[in-house]
């Protein structure tokens, strides 16, 4: 009996690690995901694309609500009224509540008293993408975290995991709330999550962000964070900027100038 | 055949040999493709996807393909005569929403209730 | 077998009949979300989820038990066990059943559902949860039934089966891990994150065991069904060990926290005091007493998964009080488990007494 379990142990874990073998051989995707050896050595790699935003909060107005209603009107971003179901891409909001953990609780009110604009941070390492069950959430070639509605199961695995809270779900049917419709770009609809998407329709016919281009002040500068000459490029490296709760890891491409 | 521990640690060894080449195997695909902004929109909405005919049958297939890849896939959906589109909704409706009725029509005749509109907006929701 | 649910007696029926009421409030408070989207829920901005997830964990949990029972059975030979086998393994099936039905009523778009198999992924522990439990429901279904079907038979259990229980053992411990990488990302800081899964793994022992010895205390009641005395006090001993072990790391969460939910200081308490009464001898051995006990032990880590959702995952307390249709819909499901449980123990009853 003793010699017989134990025969079967060891043929069905030989079997189980054969299987394994042969199935990572035959299915070519499975588990695995493709590698490039140069990624490695160096995570801004020329050639490739990573969009980032540069967030210059010395220029920007408080009480200027531009470029949260542009990115409203844009992807017809639907306004509830109350706190509890309200949707948001782009909000202001105090400057705390952006950087709870920035180190700045005693710092003067002409940096610390504003309300500062927080968006998706499309984080090199995402921690909603890994937490999205159906790969509806998912990091694209370009950098961008984006959101593939037809596969949301409305799990919001993805805002529990977001620590930037950056995720809306759609509580109640969201076409009611929305005041004015943009028809060039979707609705969504009831029970699937949304969040900012970097204006990726805007960027595939050449154009800036909707919330970059409405900014009068030139508050928001968007780039490939990857080139070395961009303008982001350029201006991240003349000045001292700061992600949002850079200890987590996540990696943002979102910066701030305070 | 007796298998001996002997043989089981040859085993492993070829095992993980195996799969770390698989992992550590360098692909030059990955991460590699230029900006999309370089290269500006492929996008066509002048000219048929398929003819008339094939599309009548079988656009819920076409419709079904674009909108399971079409965001994760940034290339454009290429035919067999080598004309490029970008994989949109949007790419038919260029067209065809010139006829307010082209969707609907058909769909109230056949109770097709396709959950399009449910997001995109219907050539009868613009204003 | 299964004819055997519908014959019983009038205890047997009226149970049945409340069951099924508090289906019909679940099935409306359903219907009604289904119309007017979550927002009929308590949940909201900054409040991802609530009661039913706090369920999922729950019942995740309790469907592990199983493995308690069956690898002494199984691996080690311990005869005792062998006579509740089948009990906890039905126990592991309606468990994760609730489980995953808990999962379904707390999507937005639960018609998409499956698509959790299509597009499942390794790095999502939803994903994993979802997996495991559909699977759980259908091992323990399979190898519960056969087993019974030979006990009624009077023979020794197929083949095919013993594999299928080697592999649920692994399998039930993956559930709790697996669920405590979902609520990872409420655990605040990291020493708290890195104890959660282990917590999880012990509080799913104790929680399981303690409701797989009111089960079978109550069967004894009400069947005449008598496991035998070296069951419940095995039981016993396995509640204080894994509920020792649970409570002392609630304690180190709950001293470790700046800011503690007053749940978990409810479910610290609640859980010391039951606990108290598996170590008195003299406690011990009173049914009443063991009834009462477990049914704290059970509440008390409720408490627990439910505090774990009062934190906020970007910092911080959150505000949430379920609504009344949130409840009925999650109690709904609650009672659609213990109805598929209800079924399978009679069949269980039936045969065992037959012996």
């Amino acid at each position: 009996m003793n010699e017989e379990r134990r025969e079967f142990i060891k043929k069905t874990s030989i079997g189980f690690l054969a299987g394994i073998g042969v199935s990572s051989g035959l299915f070519l995707n499975f588990l695995l995901e493709k590698t490039d050896a140069s990624l490695w050595s160096d995570k801004n790699i020329a050639g490739t694309t990573r969009w980032g935003m540069l967030i210059d909060m010395r220029k920007c107005i408080d009480g200027c609500q531009k470029c949260v209603d542009a990115c409203r009107l844009a992807h017809n971003v639907p306004d509830f009224g109350n706190a509890t179901h309200q949707i948001a891409w782009l909000q202001k909001s105090p400057y705390r509540e952006v950087f709870p953990t920035s180190g700045e609780d005693f710092a003067g009110k002409e940096r610390t008293g504003k309300s500062v604009p927080s968006l998706c941070n499309h984080c090199a390492d995402p921690p909603c993408a890994s937490a999205c069950p159906t790969q509806a959430t998912f990091k694209r070639f370009d950098g961008i975290v984006a959101l593939d509605y037809h596969r949301c199961t409305g799990c919001r695995s993805c805002m529990a995991s977001c620590p930037y809270g950056a995720i809306s779900f759609n509580w109640k049917e969201p076409r009611p709330a929305i005041k004015a419709i943009n028809d060039i770009y979707p609705t969504r609809e009831m029970g699937v999550v949304e969040k900012c998407n970097f204006c990726s329709e805007r960027l595939l016919k050449g154009k800036l962000p909707a919330c970059v281009e409405s900014c009068p002040e030139k508050t928001l500068t968007f780039g490939n964070l990857n080139d070395p000459k961009s303008e982001i490029r350029l201006l991240l490296e003349k000045n001292q900027t700061m992600q949002r709760k850079p200890e987590l890891g996540t990696l943002p491409s979102v910066f701030y100038i305070i | 055949m007796k298998i001996t521990k002997r043989d089981i640690v040859i085993g492993l060894l070829v095992l993980s040999a195996l799969v770390a080449l698989r992992v550590f195997w360098p692909t030059a695909k990955a991460e590699k493709i230029a900006s999309p902004i370089a290269k500006a929109t492929p996008i066509d909405s002048t000219v048929c996807i398929a003819p008339t005919e094939y599309m009548r049958s079988h656009h819920m297939q076409l419709l079904n393909e674009w909108r399971n890849t079409g965001a994760r896939d940034s290339r454009p959906y290429v035919t067999a005569d080598g004309k490029k589109f970008q994989k949109s909704l949007d790419t038919c409706l260029g067209c065809h929403s010139s006829n307010t009725y082209f969707c609907i029509s058909c769909h109230q005749y056949a109770n097709a209730k396709p959950t399009c509109w449910n997001c995109h907006l219907s050539p009868l929701d613009k204003p | 077998m299964i004819e055997n649910a519908l014959k019983g007696n009038r205890l047997y029926w009226i149970w049945i009949a409340l069951l099924l009421l508090v289906i019909v409030f679940g099935i409306s408070a359903f219907s009604q979300q289904l119309r007017l989207g979550l927002s009929v829920t308590g949940l909201g901005e900054g409040v991802p989820w609530g009661i039913s997830a706090m369920q999922f964990t729950f019942m995740a949990a309790v469907a592990s038990v199983s493995v308690l029972v069956v690898l002494p059975s199984y691996l080690h030979d311990y005869k005792p066990f062998g006579n509740i086998v089948v009990i906890a393994q039905f126990l592991g099936a309606s468990a994760s059943a609730i489980a995953l039905l808990s999962l379904f009523i707390d999507t937005g778009k639960p018609q998409l559902l499956l698509g959790l198999l299509r597009y499942a992924t390794p790095f999502s522990p939803y994903s994993w949860a979802f997996f495991l439990l559909n699977g759980y429901v259908l091992i323990n279904l399979v190898t519960g039934w056969a087993t019974l079907g030979a006990e009624r038979k009077g023979v020794p259990v197929a083949a095919w089966v013993k594999p299928l229980i080697y592999l649920s053992i692994p399998w039930a411990i993956a559930l709790p891990v697996v669920t405590g990488f979902v609520f990872t990302p409420f655990s605040g800081n990291q020493w708290i994150a890195s104890l959660l899964v282990f917590r999880l793994l012990a509080s799913a022992f104790a929680a399981g065991t303690a409701v797989l010895l009111l089960i079978i205390l109550i069967l004894q009641r009400t069947t005449g069904f008598d496991a035998g005395t070296k069951v419940s006090d095995k039981l016993v001993l396995l509640v204080a060990y894994a509920g020792s072990l649970t409570f002392a790391l609630i304690g180190v969460e709950c001293f470790s926290r700046s800011q503690t939910s007053p749940l978990l200081w409810l479910s610290l308490l609640f859980g010391i005091v039951s606990l108290a009464v598996f170590f008195v001898p003299a406690w011990k051995s009173s049914t009443r007493w063991l009834m009462t006990a477990s049914a704290g032990v059970i509440f008390s880590l409720w408490a627990e998964k439910g505090a774990l959702l009062l934190y906020s995952s970007t910092g911080g307390m959150v505000a949430y009080t379920p609504t009344l249709k949130e409840v009925s819909m999650t109690l709904g499901v609650l009672a659609i488990g213990i109805l598929f449980l209800t079924i399978l123990l009679k069949a269980v009853v039936v045969v065992k007494r037959a012996d």
